[in-house]
């Protein structure tokens, strides 16, 4: 992705300012959320399935990253972060799921690891895209995982994690993050059959294939 | 569809995809994928699954999320005194001092005009217990008692202040008792007549004679004949009170009493206890006054402690304004 050499003096800036951030400076906090703030939104966002709701995350994730800048114990900041934005998304889905307002994580199933292939809501799949939004039916689809699985799949697909930084910022082990990553990807496969049949033009424009990790 | 391949043949798909396989591992998959067309094809699918997932838009922040450093209220931290734990529990220790203190002076005033209703009690009492001892009077007492040569009395009173050092109540009647004589069925049944009178006498000379006599066992030791005149008066009360007193009776001759008299027990069981109750619960007399200078001074404490309680109240509010 990155200069090995531009990576490394961004991380001896980036442990400056963190430090910094650590003994009270809020100003040097203020430029790591510049740095990270795309990076949160976006995994909100894919976890959330709207704007107003992931805006909320992000903010509120990013009040308690200041209050815990302390359990910052060195390692991938960005690893730190996202997993405390992962838990606050994680937070506001559990509290929606307690309340009877409709959404996406009401669908049967929408509990367990595998969740259905099919998204909630009015529109199928095949709809939003005729409607010429394919991105919005992934998205769809990706709202109809499991928690764990959505949270999985962003990080990695989303996100470009590896395995081992998707199980530091889950808490779970390797072996976890492989299943519910390849659960969540057939998921989201079978989800796509019909968009896929309905433009396959499009889909084979942005395949790309991709046996090495980014 | 989708599912011709194990749970285990995706995840191993879906690592090889991403770079996670071990060297091993991958080996093994490729010469797989190479014949096994079903496994091709399957991850094929799969990298173009995840490769729309990733061709999703990188989303830049609507907004930025820098915090902003908000004026904070000066969050004072109030004095101990005028903090509502302090105004509450002061409260409260009020309320609980003001009510024991309460309790403690309505007690003492009980107490004080017991003792003035009280000689009429006991003369109730006497009359019904009098009834009850003259109705089995007869059979109980058909063995023939002790005389009353037996003990001097002289003796006996000497030893019974000294064998007794609780309340002066229980001292007369114990010293007395001891010093008294059986009396002959007949007599006896004269005694309980006239004992209902006595016991008024009595009570009355008790009640006069308690703040005095609770000064020590010396008041036992004082003219004879005033103790005899008690002695007398308890005489026939005194029989039964022995026989079937749960007090104990520390002497040797009490001892001896108290076994001569054991024919009399039943019936002067209810007097026995009438009369100890009547005089026990004399007991606790001198007190009081103390009891309701006690509750005064509390009732005045807790009262005290209200006044701060909504003193700090007060000017907690204010402190807020």
């Amino acid at each position: 992705m990155s200069m090995a050499s531009a990576t490394a003096v961004q991380n001896s800036n980036e442990q400056a300012l963190i430090r910094k951030a650590q003994s009270g400076d809020i100003p040097a906090f203020n430029e790591l959320v510049l740095l990270y703030q795309d990076s949160a939104y976006t995994v909100a966002y894919r976890v959330m399935a709207d704007n107003a709701s992931a805006a909320d995350a992000v903010q509120d994730a990013f009040i308690t990253a200041y209050q815990r800048l302390s359990t910052y114990r060195g390692g991938s900041f960005r690893a730190w972060l996202l997993r405390i934005t992962l838990n606050t998304c994680y937070d506001e889905l559990r509290r929606r799921k307690r309340r009877p307002a409709t959404s996406i994580e009401e669908l049967p199933g929408a509990e367990m690891d595998d969740g259905p292939a099919l998204p909630d809501g009015a529109a199928t799949p095949e709809q939003v895209v005729q409607e010429g939004e394919l991105q919005a039916a992934i998205q769809q689809c990706i709202g109809g995982l499991g928690e764990m699985q959505r949270a999985v799949l962003v990080l990695s697909d989303v996100e470009g994690l590896s395995y081992q930084e998707i199980a530091e910022i889950t808490g779970a082990n390797l072996g976890t993050v492989k299943s519910r990553l390849s659960r969540a990807r057939l998921s989201i496969r079978d989800c796509l059959q019909a968009v896929q049949e309905l433009l396959p033009a499009v889909y084979r424009l942005n395949n790309k294939p991709n046996d090495q990790s980014t | 569809m989708s599912v011709n391949l194990s749970q285990q043949d995706y995840e191993l798909l879906s690592a090889y995809i991403d770079g996670e396989l071990s060297d091993a591992e991958r080996l093994g998959l490729e010469i797989r994928l190479d014949a096994e067309t079903d496994l091709r094809r399957e991850l094929e699918s799969l990298r173009q699954t995840v490769a729309l997932v990733d061709q999703l838009p990188r989303l830049k922040a609507p907004r930025n999320f820098t915090l902003t450093v908000t004026p904070q209220k000066v969050v004072r931290k109030l004095p101990l005194l005028l903090t509502s734990t302090f105004s509450g529990l002061s409260a409260a220790a009020a309320v609980l001092l003001l009510m024991f203190g309460g309790y403690l002076l309505l007690g003492s005033n009980r107490q004080i005009s017991m003792t003035s209703q009280f000689a009429r009690e006991v003369a109730v009492q006497s009359t019904v217990v009098a009834d009850v001892v003259s109705l089995p009077a007869q059979s109980t007492l058909a063995a023939p008692l002790p005389t009353q040569t037996e003990l001097p009395q002289g003796g006996m009173f000497n030893t019974a202040p000294a064998a007794n050092s609780g309340g002066a109540a229980g001292e007369d009647s114990d010293s007395a008792q001891q010093a008294a004589p059986i009396m002959p069925a007949e007599e006896f049944e004269q005694a309980t007549e006239d004992e209902a009178a006595m016991l008024d006498t009595f009570s009355m000379e008790m009640a006069t004679e308690e703040p005095a006599d609770s000064a020590g066992a010396s008041v036992m030791q004082e003219a004879d004949d005033e103790q005899i005149t008690l002695e007398a008066l308890l005489y026939a009360t005194d029989a039964n009170v022995i026989a079937a007193a749960p007090m104990v009776i520390p002497t040797q001759a009490a001892a001896d009493i108290t076994a001569q008299r054991n024919v009399i027990e039943p019936t002067a069981t209810a007097l026995a206890t009438a009369t100890n109750a009547a005089e026990t619960t004399k007991l606790p007399e001198a007190p009081t006054l103390d009891s309701g200078t006690v509750g005064l001074v509390i009732v005045g404490v807790g009262a005290a402690l209200l006044l701060i309680a909504l003193a700090t109240t007060l000017a907690r509010r204010n402190a807020r304004i």
